[in-house]
């Protein structure tokens, strides 16, 4: 093998760097449109500031934005590592990252312009839907190239994690955008009524299942071990966790259809599979916090290892919450209230941005031909203003879910609704304020971690020298 | 009944590969998988990383 190979950090420097810049973007949308839930007239009545475009906006910046951008990073890094071998590809590899960075252009501006294909998570109009299937077939390549390409017998479960998330989300994509245009922004869905209401939320759970979940527990199980110097607790039950979760994820969709038009044991079905999804989402969470078992004191002194194993934490707080809730008596009380947007944010925040930060701030150094970040101080900053930032707003949202959820169901004798709306909507105000706080520390965050990259930046060598590829210890 | 079968063939195959991993294999079988990622910038690599001390 060619002994003068060097890896190709320079797309996971691309997209680091733009990973920080899109989180920024994201949750300072997300803080905007809290506040305007508090204070509705900030919109100045100008129709791109208004909440139902900038939701989705948010939406799209934190999860394919900030979170694409983050997983293509830590993707590339990793499966160069552990492969021993350079991307397959550099010039498909330079494709993905521009051509992602077009596609999170083209939403910015079609978002607030009101031009959308109203499906939940895949917003986007049809040309920049093709545009994100172009990038994605891209990625698959240089992906599966490099893994094709590597030095070693093993593909390292972090791999199979990350695989199994892009060929996913390549199916899930394609399959929900089908699309008949009538312009160049309008388009119908082929499916209709029920149909397109399960094809939906099959799309709309497994993005969260095979994006937001099988894709950072790719980055997990390279990064968690990485930074606590020594393997994963238990490469068996990785693999069990990773077969486990494949069979099981992609049937928990209807849980987000109780009580509605789709057929009662459809709705059971998704029930079912969604309860019996806590045994792999703990079995993983286990996995990669007992990698520091023996280890625990590093957890005093490193803020990085800190991000990680609270990220893990929000991942099984989340993943238990998550097939509470879709019980369907549960799920009763839960749906449509705060309570939801509460638990995607102990997701979101908890677990995918915590473990994002973690894998960055160990990516960056390494990329950028350096042995540590400027300061571990501010990561120590950055770490209580992600935790606490997190906690406050998931606090406020179970206050608040769970007091809508009951008012909303409290009868009078003769069957007439107690509160009206209003009364309701009065009463959850505080926890707006409240959330909104918890949003704007968890942003502040991002600031300081921006701050700490700059500075990092300027310490390191005008022309980072490639790293070359290591030869295997036993090929 | 084509899918009850596929279904049926699925768990099979799952029940296998957790037999597979847990009673056929031993735990030192995994030993090079799992370290991996912790062999990919060996200390002595002529890795620029190490002329540069950061105060942290």
């Amino acid at each position: 093998m060619n002994q003068t190979a060097t890896y190709n950090d320079k797309v996971v420097r691309q997209f680091a760097v733009m990973t920080v810049v899109w989180g920024i973007v994201g949750m300072l949308v997300g803080v905007f449109i809290a506040a305007q839930l508090i204070w509705p007239e900030m919109s100045l009545n100008i129709s791109w500031l208004s909440y139902g475009r900038l939701r989705p906006l948010h939406t799209n910046a934190v999860i394919f934005a900030f979170g694409g951008c983050a997983l293509f990073a830590t993707s590339y890094y990793a499966v160069q590592r552990t492969c021993h071998a350079r991307l397959f590809s550099d010039k498909l590899a330079a494709f993905t990252f521009w051509g992602w960075q077009a596609v999170i252009v083209g939403a910015a501006i079609t978002l607030p312009m009101g031009f959308t294909m109203g499906r939940e998570y895949a917003e986007l109009i049809w040309p920049l839907a093709i545009l994100v299937a172009l990038v994605w077939v891209a990625y698959a390549v240089v992906f599966f190239g490099t893994i094709v390409k590597r030095q070693v017998k093993h593909i390292y479960v972090a791999n199979w994690f990350y695989g199994s998330f892009i060929l996913t989300v390549a199916v899930l994509h394609i399959v929900n955008n089908l699309a008949i245009p009538t312009s160049l922004t309008h388009s119908y869905p082929i499916y209709s009524g029920t149909v397109d209401a399960m094809v939906q939320w099959w799309y709309g759970h497994n993005a969260v299942g095979f994006f937001l979940t099988a894709g950072f527990l790719g980055m997990m199980y390279y990064f968690v071990p990485k930074q606590a110097g020594r393997p994963v607790y238990s490469y068996r039950l990785s693999i069990v966790h990773f077969w486990s979760l494949i069979a099981i994820y992609m049937w928990a969709g209807p849980h987000h259809l109780h009580y509605t038009a789709l057929p009662d044991w459809v709705q059971s079905l998704g029930m079912v599979f969604s309860l019996i999804l806590l045994a792999p989402s703990w079995g993983g969470m286990i996995n990669g916090i007992m990698t520091l078992s023996g280890a625990w004191h590093k957890l005093r002194t490193d803020p990085i290892l800190r991000f990680m194993i609270v990220a893990l934490s929000f991942y099984g707080m989340s993943t238990f919450e998550g097939p509470m809730m879709s019980i369907k008596t549960v799920n009763a009380l839960s749906h449509y209230t705060d309570w939801t947007i509460g638990h995607v944010h102990s997701g979101a925040l908890g677990w995918v941005a915590m473990i994002s930060i973690g894998a960055l701030y160990v990516l960056f150094p390494k990329v950028l031909g350096l042995q540590a970040m400027y300061s571990t101080r501010l990561i120590e900053w950055h770490f209580w203003t992600s935790t606490i930032g997190t906690v406050l707003y998931i606090v406020a949202m179970w206050i608040s879910g769970v007091m809508q959820g009951l008012m909303w169901r409290t009868f009078n004798d003769d069957g007439t609704l107690t509160y009206t709306f209003i009364e309701v909507l009065k009463l959850t105000e505080p926890f707006y304020l409240l959330r909104l706080m918890g949003g704007m520390i968890f942003l502040s965050g991002m600031f300081i971690m921006a701050y700490n990259l700059y500075r990092t930046w300027q310490t390191a060598p005008s022309k980072v020298a490639a790293v070359p590829v290591i030869q295997p210890a036993h090929a | 009944m084509t899918s009850g079968i596929i279904t049926a063939f699925a768990m099979l195959a799952f029940l296998g590969i957790a037999i597979w991993v847990f009673i056929f294999k031993k735990k030192e079988d995994f030993d090079e998988q799992a370290h991996l990622p912790l062999e990919d910038d060996l200390p002595h690599a002529p890795s620029k990383t190490e002329r540069k001390e950061t105060s942290s």
